[in-house]
């Protein structure tokens, strides 16, 4: 399936300036505090780079905690940035203020996880979608607005009939598309995805990801995916950043991260996975990881994940292993071992 | 469980006939589990499989008799040779957690924010076994180190809220395994966990089974869980059993056209890449079901007869059960 000789991976490919580029992005929230004592920082995100090319797709995988949510909440422009650069086109939109700020943010929209609770249930569909051509486009024409509107809502199946409905009054998976409709109304380049089908039947998660697939050919949009089941970003991607307790532990092309999985973490979340295959799954002797997640606000020195790793040594506890390419691996691997 | 005659030994743990849930709501009757038949032997994991709306949790609440107020629930449930369908409401409090427990998915709303988890647990043996609260707690420290909580005897003192959502739900195990039941209810049990610590309590619900020995009836929709850890499965699609068989031949050669498309449309990291073949439509809610077979608006064979009448659930040559009227046909097919 996988040849060697495409080693030329995304990551190492600097031909031309890629759509994202985000270097060393940090965010720490301070929780409590007060007049006599420190407040505790809760190290969300730290020091995470990463690249996206255009129309195509990076997987964020990660447990509870492990901050692809604030990433990606920081990449759509919903949380600043404690340090760190984003670069959208080559201009950092952490440096950037006002309409200036608003304008290059276009480019970019996010679906969220919770379809109903994310659509404003006192707007009809129609409304809905229209409203980022309202805020960002004024200067087209209302009637225009709205045939665009229904335009994309065509697209992703939703009908002129439901489009004047209210969000209620759809399924899980129709809210979901209207999501995703608003996103993409408003020409965008990169559509940052969290957990859009966590909340949606089995039957109908592969609807979803079939459209989001099939809009990315065809209007040649970028994505973000992030997402807590690795079977369904490994289907979606092209690279697959694996994320452990702020930090990317492994980031490659997807088949390579997949395949031949360096860091032990990775490989401990590919072994996690059941497959619907009873004689594979009673067959094998999964890897299981001991211990749970440490706190956030309190994350273990040196490797974050060596409280739970096989093969930790003192080493691990001292030194933060860079996420660098190791021995005979394209993919980048921060651990010692790998 | 105490020693029992040869005859009593070869029942089945549980078996279910004709179970029937409905509510009456302004529209009428709603059937949320129809006709529903299956027993469980000794020692076996049994799952159903199904989506939202289709009734797996309501038979688990069912056979707890913790169905929600105004449902009507007929058929009978057999808990061994007795009828528990036929007790009253208080012999049947008396078999919950003794003979029969549960694990749900919400371990946080499951136990008592009050009380220390220790005492959750001794309560369930103070109550059923009427032992001193100190044997109790003793037991209570030895439950949590059965089910693989560091420390034990620390955290029997410990309350809820101090505890992991993966610690919550090993809790929640040893409560139901307090006063080792014949039969225990997984009701979504690794749904709300995070990947790594889901693949922990799967390996930890094998192992208490391989232990005790007990039955284990398993809820859920997570078709890669049930491979793992389940003997046979039923698929539930809108109330009704769409096939039931051994999770080998149901997994590798599905007869009904519901599991086959389920199987297909769920994404799989042995096949990355893959694109997927999507089932149109959604599931239907309780209150709208079509006529004759239940999925038959979305089935991808589905002919006049699927329309007027509802296929019977009946023996198919792979050794399930099947309920479709082409099940037979797409065997000389393939």
């Amino acid at each position: 399936m996988l040849s060697l000789v495409g080693s030329n991976d995304s990551l190492e490919s600097h031909s031309e300036t890629p759509l994202l580029e985000v270097t060393d992005l940090t965010k720490t929230f301070s929780i409590g505090g007060g007049m006599f004592y420190e407040p505790l920082q809760l190290h969300a995100v730290s020091g995470v780079s990463i690249r996206i090319e255009k129309g195509k797709t990076l997987g964020i995988v990660g447990e509870s905690g492990c901050g692809k949510s604030t990433l990606s909440r920081m990449l759509a422009g919903l949380t600043p940035s404690t340090s760190g650069s984003i670069l959208l086109d080559g201009r950092d939109v952490t440096k950037l203020q006002g309409a200036e700020r608003k304008r290059v943010l276009r480019d970019v929209q996010m679906v969220f996880q919770s379809p109903y609770s994310s659509l404003n249930p006192r707007m009809r569909v129609a409304e809905i979608v229209r409203e980022p051509l309202d805020v960002h486009i004024r200067s087209l024409p209302k009637r225009e607005r709205e045939e665009r509107a229904l335009q994309i809502l065509d697209r992703v199946g939703i009908s002129r009939e439901m489009a004047r409905r209210f969000p209620h009054q759809l399924s899980g998976e129709q809210q979901q598309r209207v999501g995703i409709a608003r996103a993409l109304v408003s020409e965008v380049r990169l559509v940052i995805c969290d957990e859009p089908v966590s909340a949606l039947d089995v039957s109908v998660q592969a609807q979803v990801i079939n459209l989001l697939r099939e809009l990315q050919r065809s209007l040649g949009v970028a994505y973000i995916f992030v997402s807590h089941d690795l079977a369904v970003v490994a289907n979606i991607s092209d690279d697959i950043a694996v994320m452990y307790l702020g930090k990317i532990m492994e980031y490659g092309r997807a088949e390579d991260v997949l395949q031949r999985p360096r860091h032990p973490y990775t490989q401990a979340l590919v072994d996690s996975a059941n497959i619907p295959d009873p004689v594979l799954e009673k067959s094998r002797e999964p890897r299981i990881l001991t211990g749970e997640i440490p706190r956030p606000t309190d994350p273990p020195s040196g490797c974050r994940f060596r409280t739970r790793c096989w093969m930790a040594q003192e080493r691990c506890a001292v030194e933060v292993p860079a996420l660098i390419p190791r021995a005979n691996s394209p993919q980048a691997t921060a651990c010692h071992f790998a | 469980m105490g020693v029992m005659p040869e005859s009593v030994t070869a029942l089945p743990t549980l078996t279910v006939r004709d179970l029937n849930v409905s509510f009456r709501s302004r529209a009428g009757e709603v059937r949320i589990v129809r006709d529903l038949s299956f027993e469980i032997p000794r020692g076996e994991v049994f799952a159903i499989i199904g989506e939202s709306g289709s009734g797996k949790s309501t038979t688990a609440q069912a056979i707890m008799g913790l169905q929600p107020k105004g449902a009507a629930v007929r058929g009978s449930i057999l808990l061994g040779k007795d009828d528990i369908q036929s007790m009253s409401p208080r012999e049947r409090r008396r078999l919950n957690g003794q003979r029969i427990s549960l694990i749900s998915q919400d371990a946080l709303s499951a136990l008592n924010p009050c009380t220390t988890v220790g005492y959750q647990i001794a309560e369930v043996l103070m109550i059923h076994r009427r032992v001193s609260k100190a044997e109790a707690m003793e037991r209570a420290v030895e439950l949590l180190s059965l089910t693989g909580i560091p420390a034990p005897s620390e955290r029997v003192h410990h309350y809820p809220h101090q505890f992991s959502g993966g610690m919550r739900q090993r809790a929640l195990i040893a409560i139901a395994l307090a006063m080792d039941p014949e039969l225990l209810i997984a009701d979504e049990p690794t749904t709300a966990l995070d990947a790594t610590i889901k693949a922990q309590i799967l390996a930890l619900l094998a192992s208490l089974r391989a232990k005790f020995g007990m039955s284990i009836l398993l809820i859920t929709h997570d078709m890669g869980a049930v491979a793992r850890l389940a003997d046979r499965v039923l698929v539930m699609y809108a109330g009704q059993a769409m096939e039931v068989g051994d999770v080998t031949s149901v997994f590798s050669r599905p007869q009904h056209p519901y599991t086959r498309a389920l199987l297909d449309s769920m994404p799989r990291l042995d096949k990355h890449g893959a694109s997927l073949e999507a089932i149109p439509g959604t599931p239907p809610s309780p209150s709208d079901v079509a006529s004759g077979c239940p999925f038959q608006p979305r089935c991808t064979l589905a002919r006049d007869i699927c329309c007027e009448r509802m296929p019977p659930l009946v023996a198919h040559p792979s050794g399930g059960l099947v309920a479709c009227h082409f099940a037979l046909r797409e065997m000389n097919y393939a």
